[in-house]
């Protein structure tokens, strides 16, 4: 019944966005038949023009950029997703705390939620990025596998980005305690748990799914600025947000080098925003015939 | 009245204690800490040396016990000196908050400026092309990453057409229009992102609102369709706007974070990127602090507009 009302932008959406993954994942294929490098220095073929063996050129280091695009795009999609999920698992997990706990427990949880949203946001986040993690107590293993600017990633912009969720679930909840299938399952003398996760949970997934996919788009972004800034995904992994750290001392001489990168978040930014948006509408008939 | 904002008041002091005690903590376990720095600038200190900088700095003892000793200070007015800038931190705040809040007031007024005639005109004519083309730039809107866009109106503006200047800020004797200048660009890159949200829900709480019965009795009574849409519609869809405005403040700073970075604008963005990586403690708690205060006094007008655009609402005076 879904599939019957996402409209064609929605189709279009998941094609460029699938074709985005299969694209981005097959990154070492590329490497390997173009033979060319993503991450080896080539000082003597810095600022190729685009050739059929560099398709998009070179970098100020000599490295593919076609190539560079698509593990950078591997790291947008994962950051995204899974950050995305990860947030919507703690917001939905408070969300529910407060709606079924009402009373102080629900004011405490959305005082807190409030608090979160009021936070300059940026600004933590940036901190966050900065901690050195082997104050921590991590030990030097870890910290030297190339997965931890990744990880670390993730965990912070989860850390804020579950408020939305929290605030959705918990309305969403609220609004399903009030059906009197619930006042008979607890007249009937059903668990708490079990209306949870047989009534309440099923109710509350449509506006999850698009809250989710919305914030895909978002956390890409501030991965983006995060690493743009120096403070995200280290190179030499890179990264649609580093690839363009130095571009801007670049953009007198080479400023197709400042375009493609930014023109990948862009699209799929905008992908996942209207795929949300389509959903929305797709779970919401109401609305839909609006 | 009086005794919400006192509950107001109370829970932003809440807020800003629990923002110092966090952001003192997560600054001191950055990498290296401020005498590393001297250290690296002297290479005759000896390591004796380093202890008793240390320890005259206070660098020796726990991080909850300095943030203690920072606490007593800051509640007598003392907010110590900026290792950066070697200066007390609050002279080196003012200015540079003035020059982020014009930042953020025009980029705010440019956004409604836009919003509000985009927004009503698109729910009016909604479905024909014109909204679907202003419903495609608000999706490019929310979807264009700043810093990219501040780069393409750089390479477009100052490189190719050598129009404005790629970044700074105007020396202050300067005139007028060379002050406008310089914040053209700053201006339309932070307004981008705003203009867009604001469009797409005033575009839907206006849609909204057209289907209300009160739309078809204006009309009935034979109200011209300009007091419909400006004294009926608009009015009751403003509200929910609002709310998404006063949401947004923490949003706008951090995209002015990011412009002044890009636009080297010596502004509150700047001055805490520039004092979280330079180890710099005292700036960046107190500018972090600051520009809390900025969003939720920003927060708090929102709420309180709220009130006067929908006079159903009422501020609670015993319970919220």
């Amino acid at each position: 019944m879904i599939q019957k009302r996402l409209n064609k932008t929605a189709r279009w959406m998941l094609f460029v966005l699938s074709a985005l993954a299969v694209l981005s994942f097959a990154a070492p294929i590329f490497e390997s038949i173009l033979k060319v490098s993503a991450t080896e220095v080539d000082i003597y073929g810095r600022f190729a023009t685009p050739s059929l063996k560099h398709w998009l050129g070179t970098d100020e280091l000599g490295r593919d950029v076609f190539v560079r695009l698509l593990y950078g795009g591997q790291i947008s999609l994962i950051v995204g997703m899974v950050t995305a999920l990860t947030a919507a698992v703690i917001g939905t997990v408070i969300g529910l705390v407060a709606g079924m706990g009402r009373g102080i427990t629900d004011t405490i949880l959305m005082r807190m939620t409030d608090g979160v949203i009021a936070l300059p946001l940026l600004p933590l986040l940036i901190i966050l990025a900065a901690v050195d993690l082997s104050k921590l107590g991590l030990s030097d293993q870890a910290l030297s596998s190339e997965y931890i600017s990744l990880i670390r990633i993730v965990l912070i912009l989860a850390l804020f980005g579950w408020t939305t969720v929290a605030r959705l679930v918990r309305a969403s909840t609220l609004s399903v305690l009030e059906n009197t299938y619930i006042t008979a399952a607890y007249a009937l003398g059903v668990r708490r748990w079990r209306i949870l996760l047989r009534h309440v949970l099923p109710n509350v997934t449509a506006p999850l799914i698009v809250a989710t996919t919305l914030s895909i788009g978002n956390v890409i972004l501030l991965e983006s600025v995060l690493s743009f800034l120096g403070l995200g995904i280290q190179p030499p992994v890179p990264s649609w947000g580093n690839m363009l750290t130095n571009a801007q001392d670049l953009i007198w001489d080479n400023p197709a080098l400042a375009v493609y990168p930014g023109l990948a978040i862009f699209i799929t930014v905008i992908a996942f925003n209207m795929l949300g948006d389509a959903l929305q509408d797709a779970f919401n008939p109401r609305e839909y015939q609006n | 009245m009086t005794l919400y904002l006192f509950k107001r008041f109370i829970q932003a002091l809440f807020v800003l204690l629990a923002m110092s005690f966090v952001c003192y903590i997560l600054i001191g376990l950055m990498p290296g800490d401020p005498i590393d720095i001297m250290l690296a600038a002297n290479p005759e200190a000896t390591a004796e040396d380093a202890a008793r900088l240390r320890a005259i700095y206070g660098l020796d003892q726990p991080l909850v016990t300095r943030y203690g000793h920072w606490l007593a200070a800051a509640m007598t007015g003392d907010f110590g000196y900026s290792r950066l800038f070697s200066q007390p931190v609050f002279d080196l705040i003012w200015p540079r908050l003035l020059n982020t809040f014009v930042l953020m007031v025009s980029a705010l007024l440019l956004a409604l400026l836009v919003a509000l005639p985009a927004g009503i005109y698109a729910a009016y004519k909604k479905d024909s092309l014109s909204d679907r083309l202003i419903n495609g730039f608000c999706f490019a809107g929310i979807s264009i990453p700043s810093f990219w866009l501040a780069l393409l109106l750089i390479s477009f503006f100052a490189v190719t057409l050598m129009w404005l200047p790629a970044g700074g800020f105007a020396l202050d004797d300067a005139s007028l229009w060379v002050h406008i200048k310089f914040m053209i660009l700053p201006v339309l890159t932070l307004a981008m992102t705003s203009v867009a949200a604001y469009t797409r829900y005033l575009r839907a709480s206006m849609i909204e609102s057209f289907q209300g019965d009160f739309i078809r009795t204006a009309r009935a009574k034979g109200c011209s369709e300009r007091r419909v849409i400006l004294r009926h519609a608009l009015r009751p869809a403003l509200a929910p706007v609002v709310t998404v405005l006063s949401l947004d403040f923490g949003t706008l700073f951090g995209g002015a974070l990011i412009v002044e970075t890009i636009f080297a604008r010596p502004g509150m963005g700047k001055l805490i990127f520039d004092a979280i990586l330079g180890n710099d403690y005292n700036l960046a708690i107190l500018s972090l602090l600051v520009v809390t205060i900025m969003i939720l006094i920003g927060n708090l007008l929102a709420d309180l507009s709220y009130s006067i655009i929908d006079p159903r609402v009422k501020i609670a005076e015993g319970k919220e």
